[in-house]
């Protein structure tokens, strides 16, 4: 566990209640955020990560609903503070950024007027200072002469430069934890590469905490200082970066690295692939959910769900 | 046909749009989507297609389908000229050719059970007789039990209905498969199961795969021979096993140290070559090298002429300048054997 959490996630359970049942999309996640560090939380669809993050800010939507667990930031619970203190930690000392830039920004309000809104409805700062400080962040997150892009609209910017505006946006009010939902997923990867630079600057000059939510194995192996596998709404394996990718203990941990393609030099081998699909979240078995899939699930794995175990110091 | 008996083989293939917006005073109103691109494909073969969003690889791939037919060009299948084809004569001569798409929920029609939908092009090629025992077989070949003939899309799982996509494409027996993306809406998990069937079927029906992907590591898996595109033009050709380890184009290059990989100290050790700047727009195409102004390495002449497609080595094509004056490119990047 991290040694000086800002954000902690205690036995969270958001679930969603649908006409079909009950979703447990998370069902029961601990885990820490350290101070200026970079947690990754990787799995598939369907595997909770998303509403976990999005549990944070309280943006679940509906159906959703978080039934329990905590998640303190700086020690206070969350949960249980009115939607105007929340107003307050939202943008202001958690910054946030969505997975689609696309659809993420208002098409009708101008970039300058976006990424200084924190500053305005926070900071009470004056237009023109708050536009000041927003031309100033959109140069260093990279928008070429951002003073004169300032009164241009969202339909004007690339995707690239979108997701570069999201992100000046989430680290305007300079956030102490920034909430990355697959940041880098609809971009190209020449300039998926440029945003991740970005994030390591980031991290650098302003020490932010980051929480990157991604199904990418490779972002978070070059990204990541620990990494926490999410599979049907629990974490089921959680260690440092290096010792996950190189010693990882959950089965479905090492089927997910064994499947991933990786860059081959024309050897052209096969892919061991996961049997079958994961869950339906309605239906969870009562043991592990894991089961039907595990290639060494023991009689034991279907009657009672595994609790997470430190193996290691790092593990 | 003299000696080159390629199954598919496209030469000086274009594709341009007009363009209604705005241009910059004398620019030609048209967009070169496809500008001049010749491959071949032989019987057997995975030629892989990289590039990135806009840089014309669904157009080609369109356009060697003749969905949206050529500006100019040839795609010769089997020695016929595709694009100089139509009605009945050009139906005819596709039939061996069948695509597979990126989006499993938008490629298949929700109101059709999957036994139409599968059997749809046997149909349309008038093949009534055994349709069920065929159909089944059908089935079989991609992994999926003979019962799903009679449910919809949506009972299906995304790997599920990529398998019913690939089963519509093999129903005719085709030789030559264009999968555009086609394990890209995918999880991990699954689209390990779907890129090991599409081998397995190579390797079964001697299918040649066009396999258009951005996805870098899936296109080293699978392919025998790689092309990358940018803006519209294919700037390095070669064998995987050559291109990925030693890439001559600065692009690919750049492409492939972009690729973040699942190894957290191959990660830490890599040398980013971190590009500037978007692509251009294919409308205000830069001069000279399209390249250039995004290249660490470019020089004078990169921005006053193109560099021509030349074959360097044997089946290695790469157009830039650099390969004619190698001392431009850093030492400390220029790529060793053993990379």
């Amino acid at each position: 566990m991290a040694q000086n959490p800002i954000l902690s996630f205690q036995d969270l359970k958001t679930h969603f209640f649908t006409g079909h049942g009950v979703a447990k999309a998370v069902d029961g996640v601990s885990m820490d955020l350290g101070e200026g560090e970079t947690l990754g939380i990787v799995g598939e669809s369907g595997s909770g990560k998303t509403v976990t993050c999005l549990s944070v800010l309280r943006l679940v939507p509906s159906p959703g609903r978080i039934v329990g667990g905590r998640i303190l930031f700086e020690g206070r619970d969350l949960a249980g503070l009115a939607e105007r203190e929340l107003q307050q930690v939202r943008g202001k000392q958690i910054g946030m950024v969505f997975q689609d830039p696309m659809t993420s920004l208002n098409p009708f309000l101008t970039i300058g007027d976006q990424v200084a809104e924190p500053l305005l409805v926070h900071d009470r700062l004056s237009r023109r200072e708050a536009r000041r400080r927003a031309a100033e962040l959109l140069g260093k997150v990279g928008i070429p002469e951002p003073a004169s892009r300032l009164s241009d609209y969202p339909h004007r910017f690339s995707g690239g430069m979108r997701q570069r505006v999201m992100i000046a946006m989430a680290l305007i009010g300079n956030p102490k934890v920034l909430i990355a939902d697959e940041p880098t997923t609809a971009l190209d990867v020449t300039i998926q590469a440029q945003v991740l630079e970005l994030f390591r600057k980031m991290k650098e000059e302003f020490g932010t905490a980051i929480l990157l939510i991604t199904h990418n194995l490779g972002v978070v192996a070059g990204m990541a200082d620990r990494v926490a596998v999410m599979y049907a709404g629990r974490v089921v394996e959680m260690a440092e970066t290096e010792e996950l990718f190189t010693n990882p203990r959950h089965p479905y941990t090492i089927a997910l690295l064994r499947a991933v393609p990786r860059l081959e030099y024309g050897s052209r081998q096969r892919l061991e692939p996961i049997a079958g699909t994961p869950p339906d979240l309605t239906r969870l078995p009562a043991g592990c959910s894991f089961y039907d899939r595990c290639p060494f699930r023991q009689e034991r794995c279907q009657e009672e769900a595994p609790s997470l175990a430190a193996v290691g110091e790092q593990h | 046909m003299s000696a080159d008996n390629h199954l598919l083989d496209v030469k000086n293939l274009k594709k341009y749009f007009p363009f209604h917006g705005k241009v910059a005073a004398g620019a030609e109103r048209i967009v070169k989507a496809v500008d001049d691109v010749s491959f071949w494909v032989d019987a057997g073969e995975t030629l892989g297609l990289v590039g990135e969003s806009g840089c014309g690889k669904s157009t080609l791939a369109r356009a060697i389908l003749q969905l949206s037919r050529p500006t100019a060009g040839e795609v010769l299948f089997r020695g016929e000229n595709l694009a100089a084809l139509d009605g009945e004569k050009l139906r005819r001569a596709r039939r061996e050719i069948q695509m597979i798409f990126q989006d499993p929920y938008a490629s298949l029609n929700p109101r059709m059970m999957v036994k139409e939908i599968i059997s749809e092009p046997l149909r349309n090629y008038g093949q009534k007789e055994n349709l069920n025992g065929r159909l089944e077989e059908l089935l079989a070949t991609v992994g999926l039990d003979s019962s799903a003939m009679f449910r919809y899309p949506h009972e299906f799982s995304g790997g599920q209905r990529q398998r019913i996509g690939i089963a519509r494409a093999l129903a005719l027996n085709p030789a030559l498969v264009v999968a555009d993306e086609p394990a890209s809406a995918l999880d991990v998990s699954i689209q390990a199961q779907i890129l090991n069937l599409l081998q397995e079927l190579q390797a079964r029906l001697g299918l040649s795969y066009l396999f258009i992907s951005h996805d870098l590591s899936v296109v080293s898996l699978l392919s025998h021979r790689v092309a990358v595109m940018y803006l519209g033009e294919i700037v390095e050709l070669g064998p995987t096993a050559e291109l990925f380890p030693r890439p001559w184009h600065p692009y690919t290059e750049a492409l492939l140290a972009s690729v973040p990989e699942p190894d957290p100290r191959a990660e830490r050790a890599k040398t980013r070559i971190v590009l500037r700047g978007d692509v251009p727009s294919p409308v205000n195409r830069p001069g000279g090298c399209s390249f250039h102004p995004r290249c660490p390495y470019a020089f004078k002449r990169c921005q006053q002429e193109k560099p021509p497609l030349k074959e360097y080595s044997p089946g290695r094509w790469v157009s830039c300048h650099l390969l004619e004056e190698p001392g431009r490119r850093p030492t400390s990047l220029q790529h060793q054997p053993n990379h």
